[in-house]
């Protein structure tokens, strides 16, 4: 805590400095401070001129268009009004008398709010502003009314910035009917939220456009409309590191052979094409979309998927990929020689909310022959009479999340203790409802270090 | 590279020596040598005794890092750093911090100057209303209620 001092202590500092204070802040705080005093109202302007290369412009309106549950809604006039003033302040501290000089530069922008019809070319003279003051991060999320071939085209400018380092563009955002030029030579991040788009080639050209990308965050739900625009369908780049999806989309050819870290998930099952990253796959994160009760055929991707995430060292299987995956193995009988070998792996991240899917852990550590750590989530639904197997692996740590103390939990953590020759270190991260209970929690604390001496296991449990 | 010390002198005349690479993360202090004969004492007008030892404190904790393995510290030291700056601004009283910053600026420690300003804000302001901010800033209100509803109908979005 600070301690308080007698005085106005704060006041024996120049502006230039209280300004500089102001710039850390988010603009909406930074700018309320105009009122604490006569001499506080000069200085979000002086923060403003001096130090907006240096500050976060942040004109962040969505709080007012999801109001959260229990806040009273407000009427339709205070809405317009609210709705005003926050065009005015955004108005007012983006579009600044003086240019061309260093000061004037913008290091990072951020708009989220909606746009009715009218209010279109207002927010892409925004756009347009922030980069002729070169900004270095581009971060809009604006809700349009209309969706469909009438909706706004974004200022072309974006596509064709020389200073943009990142940007983003969300959510079910038009970028026009014509797909624009791109030529973004230093942006390494880029993160699309369904971006519609007119024209198919629109997420080719963005990509060759950007030579420089390192990640791409690019999530995309199509919708359901006599109008909509053509799905996206390949992304190619060939120097791209990171690539983090979540799609409903159908088809998907991936041309990424540099990738070294991939974050999947799917909605609906996606047939991939073809995908180039398999030598250089470092890192996965798979959500596969789980099974219904209408497929009985294999999910079509799945041999594809596990030939990419062969070499991975860090894996994470959520629970739907692990049914698929129980599935798959199901479909070769369960026959062990069967099962992909996964010769790198060291850490394994392993969701599963099915007493079948835990069995797939079994095969899983047969085949991972070097795990060091293994993290687990929903153990509370294994088998309470069998369990599963885990012979045979190398695991030194095993982490356990939401962990609730059950029999089934307490019976696999004495198969762990009993069948791993290696383990060293238990973590135990508690479910809420255990450690929020005193004595429950005590309970827990007290199985499990009888558990330790019935095993006489020198195995150290740390609760995180 | 011979080590070689530098003599600060406090506005109340208290006396440090530091090695050169500790006190040339100041940016003022080189102009102050180059001024005045290298073998002086640099007397600080405008920090005192107690303000300029927390200087130091933190430039010694700082100038370590820097120096390994030509500079490239890992992350761990990076994440170290950032607890012990944390700790280190935990422990001063509000009238400790205003003066560390005024001397961060006077000397032009880029870095201590961040830090400090980040501190203000984070802890001073950040999240809390009109009325909090002047509890714990001190500030009086000279408004008139007036002049209040003017200032605050210029930045009207603000207080929504």
């Amino acid at each position: 805590m600070v301690k308080h001092v007698s005085g106005d202590a704060i006041s024996s500092l120049p502006d230039e400095t209280l300004a500089q204070i102001l710039s850390k802040l988010a603009t909406k705080q930074a700018a309320s401070t105009s009122i604490l005093s006569k001499r506080w109202r000069n200085l979000f302007p002086l923060m403003n001129h001096l130090f907006a290369s240096q500050h976060h412009l942040d004109f962040d309106h969505s709080e007012f268009l999801n109001p959260k549950q229990g806040e009273k809604k407000l009427g339709r006039r205070r809405k317009k009004e609210i709705e005003e003033s926050f065009r005015a302040f955004v108005d007012k501290t983006l579009c600044l008398p003086s240019r061309n000089n260093n000061n004037n530069k913008i290091k990072k922008f951020s708009l989220k709010c909606r746009d009715k019809y009218h209010d279109m070319a207002q927010t892409n003279r925004w756009i347009k502003y922030a980069l002729e003051r070169d900004v270095s991060e581009l971060d809009l999320r604006i809700k349009t009314d209309s969706i469909g071939a009438s909706s706004r085209p974004l200022p072309s400018e974006i596509f064709t910035s020389k200073t943009l380092v990142k940007l983003t563009l969300g959510t079910y955002i038009s970028v026009g009917d014509i797909s624009p030029k791109v030529l973004l030579p230093v942006l390494k991040y880029l993160s699309l939220d369904t971006v519609y788009v007119f024209d198919g080639e629109f997420y080719y050209d963005m990509m060759q456009g950007c030579p420089a990308l390192e990640e791409l965050v690019f999530n995309y739900v199509d919708i359901n409309h006599y109008n909509a625009p053509e799905e996206p369908n390949c992304i190619s780049h060939k120097t791209l590191k990171r690539l983090t999806m979540r799609t409903n989309l159908r088809l998907m050819i991936l041309d990424t052979p540099s990738l070294v870290y991939l974050d999947y998930s799917e909605n609906t099952r996606c047939i991939f094409h073809s995908a180039t990253f398999i030598e250089s796959l470092v890192e996965a994160r798979l959500d596969l979309a789980g099974l219904t009760r209408q497929d009985h055929s294999d999910h079509p991707n799945l041999s594809k998927v596990i030939g990419w995430i062969i070499n991975a060292r860090t894996l994470y299987f959520s629970s739907n990929t692990v049914e698929v995956i129980y599935s798959y193995w199901k479909g070769c009988r369960f026959y062990d020689s069967e099962f992909p070998r996964f010769g790198n792996l060291l850490k394994l991240s392993f969701e599963s909310k099915t007493k079948q899917g835990w069995e797939v852990l079994t095969i899983m550590l047969k085949n991972s022959p070097k795990l060091e750590t293994l993290v687990l989530k929903g153990l509370h639904f294994i088998n309470s009479t069998h369990g599963v197997c885990v012979k045979e692996n190398t695991v030194k740590v095993l982490e356990i999340n939401d962990y609730r103390g059950s029999l089934e939990e307490l019976g696999q953590l004495e198969r762990f203790l009993r069948q791993t020759d290696f383990l060293q270190v238990i973590k135990l991260q508690i479910d809420a409802q255990i450690k929020d209970d005193d004595k429950k929690l005590q309970l827990t604390k007290d199985d499990l270090l009888d558990l330790l001496l019935k095993c006489e296991s020198s195995c150290q449990i740390q609760f995180v | 590279m011979s080590k070689k010390n530098i003599v600060l002198k406090s506005s109340n005349g208290i006396i440090f020596e530091v090695e050169e690479a500790v006190a040339l993360q100041s940016e003022t202090i080189p102009y102050m040598i180059e001024d005045d004969c290298a073998n002086d004492t640099i007397p600080l007008a405008n920090v005192t005794g107690d303000i300029l030892a927390l200087v130091i404190e933190y430039c010694k904790k700082h100038v370590v890092v820097a120096d390994g393995d030509g500079g490239g510290s890992s992350s761990s030291s990076q994440e170290d750093l950032k607890n012990w700056d944390a700790q280190f601004m935990n422990d001063l009283d509000q009238s400790k911090i205003f003066n560390l910053l005024l001397a961060a600026d006077f000397l032009n420690i880029k870095t201590l100057f961040d830090l400090t300003c980040q501190f203000v804000a984070d802890t001073m302001i950040k999240g809390k209303s009109v009325e909090e901010v002047r509890r714990t800033l001190n500030i009086e209100k000279d408004y008139t209620s007036e002049e209040e509803a003017k200032a605050r109908q210029e930045n009207e979005w603000a207080f929504k």
